[in-house]
């Protein structure tokens, strides 16, 4: 890894990070506004009663899921928007970090160093790492914040085991996403394929929460790994996190291949 | 010190526009051969797109060769495209920066990839200093110039033993096309290699030893800089007193045609004693050169191809 490429390009996606990290904690700042309501309201029980396929897409599994804010925060924000804004951040990072600079010519000046490609590529996967690390960590310490500020009591290792599945996760999209980067000249290709496979995986998970006809195919997807009630309600996702990492392993070395060997035109 | 010999490259188009096309495949490069000795200042010469940014490219280990080697310091430029960039300051053709960065960070960050030596700041204040370049300004608030500008601190600061330079003089202003020729003169003078690629004669004229002049993808020729003056030809336009004189120069034995009443044109290889005997006799009104020596060298290279290329597709008609 490279020290003053790694400076220079943290700063840069560090504001980018702090203001995607901000605008989740203003989320569940209004989740945990919204919850005491919510969770003694009646017709919220009743729609999850009546519309059980709706309120599985919404990721209200039980009555469980309004009666504490573990299960609250996992199905309306870590289950659903929080996924989202991950993956655009992953996706649009990984592609900045390599496939912009190649195409936009500005990759030129850092291969022109003795730093050679191995390591650029490298300080950039651990600029990327860095910021899915330090978006997890700013989104769990504005939850802690915030269930502070309305006397809420949190169960902080169930979040803990969250925080590493979800780091898993997204470092599992963000790996195929550089080897996308690496693969690709052109940036259009590299956001739609990396948008196609983490937005299908994500709508085959949501398919296969429909009905029990369709849990297989939850198998298909990472997503299917990705089980934030069941996390924050005990569970240790020890296996998931392991495959996640192993995956990952494996695009980086595969991306790191492709760059190494590729002819860039910068 | 640079050294490339039969480096051939061809693009592969992955869709082909023209699906009944019979080769997906275009030549980047053909059987390109020539060296640079130290302390040699070599020029490439060529318009866009003759192959002068692949060649750069090769050197610089972004490309990897079909056919042949490019080698620096005896080190391939592929094979240990890290060793080589150690002593290699590079200036792209293409200014496209860091743009969230001023300045100042941009060349704080290339030298710190090249091992941030104390040499690298001294070079960079009297550089920016020399090209009247803020440093602290955001490089997204740069214009084309003053990009450029930061491109040469960038590749100069780094006091590298061989410099290689892709159109370093675009985007320049005149007054600033001369420092950067005195600057590259400096540094010839301190014993650096410098390769240059560019289609501006004037800087390639004032700077170079020697010329390589590249046309679709091939390497037409590689002469020395004087002896390009020396043989190629030359035209002149004359404009004369009156009909009367410019006929004397149409039938005094040079190679003249008829372009006005009282205006001609002569072409002289090599020796310029002739024409200027017949002007002796005659008053003239106005006297100019059509183009610079090396442009009409270049053109006349151009010619020569072109030439072949047509006997070749009348032979196959």
């Amino acid at each position: 890894m490279n020290r003053a490429l790694f400076r220079a390009m943290f700063k840069r996606q560090g504001k980018k990070t702090c203001s995607y990290a901000l605008g989740l904690s203003l989320y569940n700042l209004l989740l945990i506004g919204v919850f005491p309501t919510l969770s003694q309201s009646s017709s919220m029980a009743k729609l999850s009663q009546n519309l059980p396929k709706l309120a599985r897409v919404f990721r209200l599994t039980s009555d469980y899921a309004l009666s504490r804010f573990e299960s609250f925060a996992a199905s309306q924000c870590f289950g659903q928007v929080w996924v989202l804004v991950m993956g655009i951040y992953t996706i649009s990072t990984a592609n900045e970090l390599i496939a912009h600079y190649v195409s936009e010519g500005g990759m030129a000046y850092l291969l022109s160093s003795p730093a050679g490609r191995l390591q650029v590529f490298s300080t950039q996967a651990a600029v990327l790492i860095s910021g899915l690390v330090l978006m997890v960590l700013l989104t769990e310490l504005g939850i802690w914040a915030e269930a502070k500020l309305f006397a809420l009591s949190l169960a902080k290792k169930a979040y803990l085991r969250l925080g590493v599945l979800a780091i898993a996760l997204f470092l599992t999209v963000g790996s195929y996403s550089l080897f996308f980067s690496t693969l690709f000249n052109n940036e259009e290709y590299v956001i739609l394929s990396a948008a196609c496979l983490t937005f299908t995986g994500y709508a085959f998970d949501i398919f296969s929460s429909l009905d029990d006809r369709f849990s297989w195919v939850k198998h298909l997807t990472i997503f299917g790994w990705f089980r934030p009630q069941e996390v924050l309600e005990g569970d240790t996702p020890a296996w998931q996190i392991v495959s996640l990492m192993t995956l990952s392993a494996a695009f980086l070395t595969l991306a790191c291949y492709v760059f190494e060997r590729k002819d860039l035109c910068v | 010190m640079i050294q490339v010999k039969g480096l051939s490259k061809v693009y592969t188009k992955v869709r082909p526009k023209n699906r009944k096309a019979i080769s997906n495949h275009i030549a980047g490069l053909k059987d390109v051969t020539f060296h640079v000795q130290q302390g040699e200042v070599f020029g490439l010469l060529g318009p866009n797109g003759a192959g002068k940014t692949t060649v750069i490219r090769h050197l610089m280990g972004f490309l990897k060769p079909d056919v042949g080697f490019a080698r620096i310091k005896g080190l391939d430029c592929w094979e240990e495209a890290k060793e080589v960039k150690a002593f290699v300051g590079y200036l792209p053709g293409e200014m496209n920066f860091l743009k969230e960065m001023s300045g100042l960070e941009f060349l704080n960050l290339m030298a710190g990839m090249h091992g941030n030596r104390p040499v690298f700041s001294r070079r960079r204040d009297a550089l920016a200093e020399r090209l009247d370049l803020n440093l602290k300004q955001p490089i997204k608030k740069m214009s084309k110039g003053m990009k450029q500008k930061l491109g040469i601190i960038n590749t100069m600061m780094l006091d590298a033993e061989v410099l290689i330079l892709d159109e370093p003089t675009s985007g320049l202003d005149p007054l600033m096309q001369k420092v950067f020729i005195d600057l590259v003169l400096e540094e010839k003078d301190r014993g650096k290699t410098i390769l240059i690629s560019s289609h501006m004669f004037p800087e390639i004229e004032r700077t170079c030893d020697r010329v390589g002049i590249i046309r679709a993808g091939e390497l037409a020729a590689v002469e020395g800089i004087q002896k390009l003056r020396q043989e190629q030809r030359r035209t002149f336009e004359i404009t004369l007193e009156t009909p009367e004189q410019a006929q004397l120069i149409c039938e005094s034995g040079l190679k003249a045609d008829r372009i006005g009443d009282n205006q001609v044109s002569v072409e002289i290889q090599g020796d310029i004693n002739p024409l200027l005997k017949v002007l002796a006799q005659v008053q003239v009104k106005d006297f100019l050169q059509r183009m610079t020596e090396l442009e009409e060298a270049f053109m006349q290279f151009y010619e020569r191809g072109e030439e072949v290329e047509q006997s070749i597709i009348s032979s196959h008609v």
